[in-house]
């Protein structure tokens, strides 16, 4: 039995597995010392003590007994309850609590992540105990927390000017600024951040975004961090309304689910120990920034393999594509309807010929932006790497997109699929909504054998070994396949957003061909 | 990954430093350069930023922006074939002192010249590199480097850069100008002279232009062309046309400038001109040809299906071949 329970971390390997790949590219080799240990080792020990410092806080400082996050070998055994048939699954595998992970995931990776949540339900304390892991003091965290409240000034968020050079200097750059202390930490916490004025949003909105303070014309440049913000409610609740850019810059959304009074004895625990999670984070788990630089740079090297990206690619076809749109092919998208002040959801009702059930599109109103997609891909290689692994796998993407399209994707809630039986509980549950939306994503992708037919795949692959070389018939024999491939598609078949995807890539080939073969002509090499 | 052929730098090397301020660009250059050229190696890249970019750094003022100039081209050099990095990282080291003060502009020429010249038939990038490294040290800035380097290129077989090598042949400083013609033992003074004969005689090398000596016969100079399968420039059977100076010759689908000159030719793709005539040349029984004021018997000339010519270059399609034979006197 260990002196103390609460410090306690088990010595056994969380979730043994094969060690993630170091970045195999750094220019440090050429003028730095070897570490001491291999960088595969490195990155191996560095995922073991993520893996330590999640189980810590999961089974001792935040009590979240909902493993949410659901791994398995093989499919989970099943149980039905009550008459609207709830399934409680048990998984076969190491699954986690996405209250716990996600924001530890966001540590390592310096991302944004919003706590969202009843009171009392721990979100602040969760964003406090990974400015401790961070290896800041608790009393340095706690007063760098930035408390929104309805009275909140630009100076209160990031510093005053001196008043003394205020009062005597000549020229606006001569004015020192005493810039906030929170401003430098590697984590920061803005805690019910919809309760902040829209002004000083905006000036959160240039830190978060763009990593800068500025104040009477002084820049101060952030380090790279963490962001840990937390709201009572996500659905326009607070005291002012979010604005849009700033909502868009969250990278994931994670729930704060209520206390299970079952664990009322762990509670009892720690009122008689006298004991709060923060005081006694173990050493053991803390990370140094060099740690935290390492395990940013081993998330990085994990691959996401060709067979996960094109059921990512595809997924994310589904959204973008809006045929009433426009008559120019490339502007067909959801964003020209809201460009244009349109209704998406209205004119999505107009009869196209394609099946508005099966259109998964048909769902949303509107696509996934860049930002997104990036934050999905980063996050899917930080789960892989939590899990211990060198490859994200497919069941990555489908446990940890929920959490990062929770905002990025918005459901139209007129759309047929939520008229479904049972599907009601989606308009609610943008988790299962999300998670439902890839599953079906991927049997579609299935049910067209995507994996064994895709010509634009091949097509990619065979540019992807570069133009360099390539001959003029080899280009002209290209060009034709192109063409041939887009007069097949032409004959019947119905627009959706997979296909619009594709017929735009291939527009992109054949036009990237034709100025190769353009540019072969004229320098005489054809 | 094999690293164990990398040479650690000191961190106090220039290099070194320069390259731990710009670790994440330069890192993040190389995914991007990787994810286009998949074969790109960490070992390659290590040797050339040594090999190549060292140099330069090393003598510049300024070593972190030299650096953050050469690094897209170190990148672009690596793996490259034909020559073309080990010619690049030779010019660059051998000319160090002047890239440091131009990296990026000067970083890009070399590399532009000697991939230019590695896509040029019987152009040695390697044997320019050294050329140029051998001038350097008489070019007094990067401006009198790069005439250098062109008169050089246009030796090595860049027809097309003809006229722009006898203009900084004239631009340069007289010893230098000769000595990148090759005639490093000429006397500056005869400059002029040498260049007026080699800007009215294309056939003209500068060794005859020094020792003054006339052209003797009409002889076949060089054959080019070719048809388009097999390399060359024509799907069809060409014809030649000539238009004020200049020699153009078409397939029937496309029409190009012949260059050609003394170090080589070059087909360069152009408009199909205005007009477009034979020239001053006329083409007898038994290969009897009367042009430029001199007559010759030319036999494998008397079945030609097309012949045109300039003031100095006589161009004839060879019978039943894809490939044109330019003749002038020699």
């Amino acid at each position: 039995m260990p002196d103390d329970p609460f410090r306690h971390v088990p010595a056994s390997p969380t979730n043994p597995g094969a060690p993630a790949a170091a970045r195999d590219f750094d220019v440090a080799d050429l003028y730095r010392e070897r570490p001491p240990e291999a960088p595969a080792d490195a990155a191996e020990a560095l995922g073991e003590k993520l893996r330590q410092a999640y189980f810590w806080i999961a089974n001792t400082a935040i009590i979240s007994p909902y493993y949410d996050i659901e791994y398995g070998d093989e499919p989970p055994a099943a149980y039905t309850f009550g008459d609207t048939d709830s399934v409680l699954t048990l998984p076969s595998g190491q699954s986690y609590s996405s209250f716990v992970l996600v924001p530890l995931l966001t540590l390592a990776v310096r991302r944004r992540c919003l706590l969202v949540g009843g009171p009392g339900r721990g979100k602040t304390a969760t964003a406090v105990l990974m400015g401790l892991l961070a290896g800041y003091s608790r009393r340095d965290v706690r007063r760098a927390i930035q408390h929104g409240q309805p009275q909140m000034t630009l100076t209160d968020l990031l510093g005053n000017p001196l008043p003394k050079d205020l009062v005597e200097a000549d020229d606006i750059d001569a004015i020192r600024i005493a810039w906030r202390r929170w401003l430098g930490m590697r984590v920061k916490i803005i805690d019910e951040y919809n309760r902040i004025p829209t002004r000083t949003q905006s000036a959160l909105l240039t830190l978060m975004g763009d990593g800068y303070a500025e104040v009477l014309d002084q820049v101060y440049e952030c380090p790279e961090a963490a962001w840990y913000l937390t709201a009572n409610d996500d659905a326009g609740g607070g005291t002012y309304a979010v604005i849009e850019a700033l909502r868009d810059r969250i990278d994931v959304v994670v729930k704060a689910l209520h206390f299970s009074p079952r664990f009322l004895d762990d509670l009892l625990a720690r009122v008689e120990a006298h004991v709060r999670p923060e005081d006694v984070v173990p050493p053991e788990i803390v990370f140094t920034e060099a740690e935290l630089d390492a395990v940013d740079d081993a998330i990085r090297a994990v691959r996401v393999p060709d067979a996960v990206r094109r059921r990512l690619t595809f997924f994310a076809s589904q959204f973008e594509f809006f045929e009433g749109a426009a008559a120019q092919f490339e502007y067909k998208t959801k964003d020209t309807v809201k460009l244009s002040g349109g209704d998406v959801a209205r004119l999505g009702e107009r009869d196209t010929g394609t099946d508005r059930l099966a259109d998964l599109g048909a769902q949303t109103l509107g696509g996934l932006s860049v930002r997104a997609l990036l934050s999905v891909l980063v996050y899917v290689k930080a789960i892989a790497f939590f899990r211990g692994r060198t490859e994200a796998d497919l069941e990555d993407v489908r446990q940890i997109l929920p959490f990062v399209l929770h905002d990025a994707l918005v459901p139209n809630p007129d759309a047929p699929f939520f008229e479904q039986p049972g599907h009601a509980v989606y308009r609610l549950d943008r988790v299962g909504w999300v998670r439902e939306l890839f599953d079906l994503a991927c049997a579609e992708y299935d049910r067209l054998d995507r994996d064994r037919d895709d010509p634009v795949a091949e097509m990619e692959a065979e540019f992807a070994r570069g133009l360099e070389g390539l001959g003029a018939r080899e280009v002209q024999a290209r060009l034709t396949a192109i063409e041939r491939l887009l007069a097949a598609w032409s004959r019947g078949r119905k627009l959706t957003g997979h296909l619009y995807d594709d017929l735009l890539k291939l527009k992109y080939l054949h036009q990237r061909y034709t100025n190769y073969l353009r540019w072969l002509e004229w320098s005489g090499r054809s | 990954m094999e690293r164990a052929l990398v040479t650690r730098l000191d961190p106090a090397d220039p290099l070194a430093v320069a390259l731990a301020a710009g670790r994440e660009r330069c890192n993040a250059l190389f995914e991007a350069a990787r994810a286009r050229r998949p074969d790109l190696t960490p070992e390659a890249v290590f040797a050339a930023l040594t090999e190549a970019a060292g140099p330069v750094v090393r003598q510049s003022p300024a070593p972190e922006s030299t650096l953050h100039a050469l690094y897209p081209h170190v990148l672009g050099a690596v793996g490259q074939g034909g020559g073309v990095e080990q010619a690049w990282t030779r010019a660059l080291a051998g000319c160090a002192p002047h890239v440091a003060r131009e990296p990026g502009r000067l970083g890009a020429a070399l590399l532009e010249a000697v991939r230019r010249l590695d896509a040029t038939s019987g152009a040695d990038p390697k044997r320019w590199a050294g050329r140029l490294v051998d001038l350097a040290d008489q070019a007094t800035d990067a401006d009198a480097l790069l005439d250098a380097g062109a008169v050089l290129a246009w030796r090595e077989g860049l027809v097309r850069f003809r006229r722009a090598a006898l203009d900084a042949c004239a631009r340069l400083d007289a010893p230098l100008a000769l000595a990148a013609l090759g005639l490093p033992e000429a006397d500056p003074a005869e400059r002029p002279t040498i260049l007026d004969r080699l800007g009215a005689d294309p056939w003209c090398t500068p060794a005859r232009a020094a020792s003054g000596a006339e052209p003797a016969a009409l002889t076949v100079r060089t054959v080019c062309g070719g048809f388009s399968r097999l390399g060359g420039p024509f799907h069809h059977p060409p014809t030649v046309a000539a238009e004020a100076d200049r020699l153009l010759a078409t397939d029937g689908a496309g029409w190009w400038r012949l260059h050609a000159d003394a170090f080589g030719t070059a087909f360069e793709r152009v408009e199909a001109p205005a007009s477009a005539a034979q020239g001053d040349v006329r083409l007898g029984a038994g290969g009897r040809v009367r042009w430029a004021g001199t007559e010759a018997v030319v036999p494998p000339l008397a079945t030609a299906p097309s012949a045109a010519a300039t003031a100095t270059t006589l161009a004839v399609v060879i019978p039943t071949s894809h490939r044109i034979a330019l003749l002038a006197r020699a």
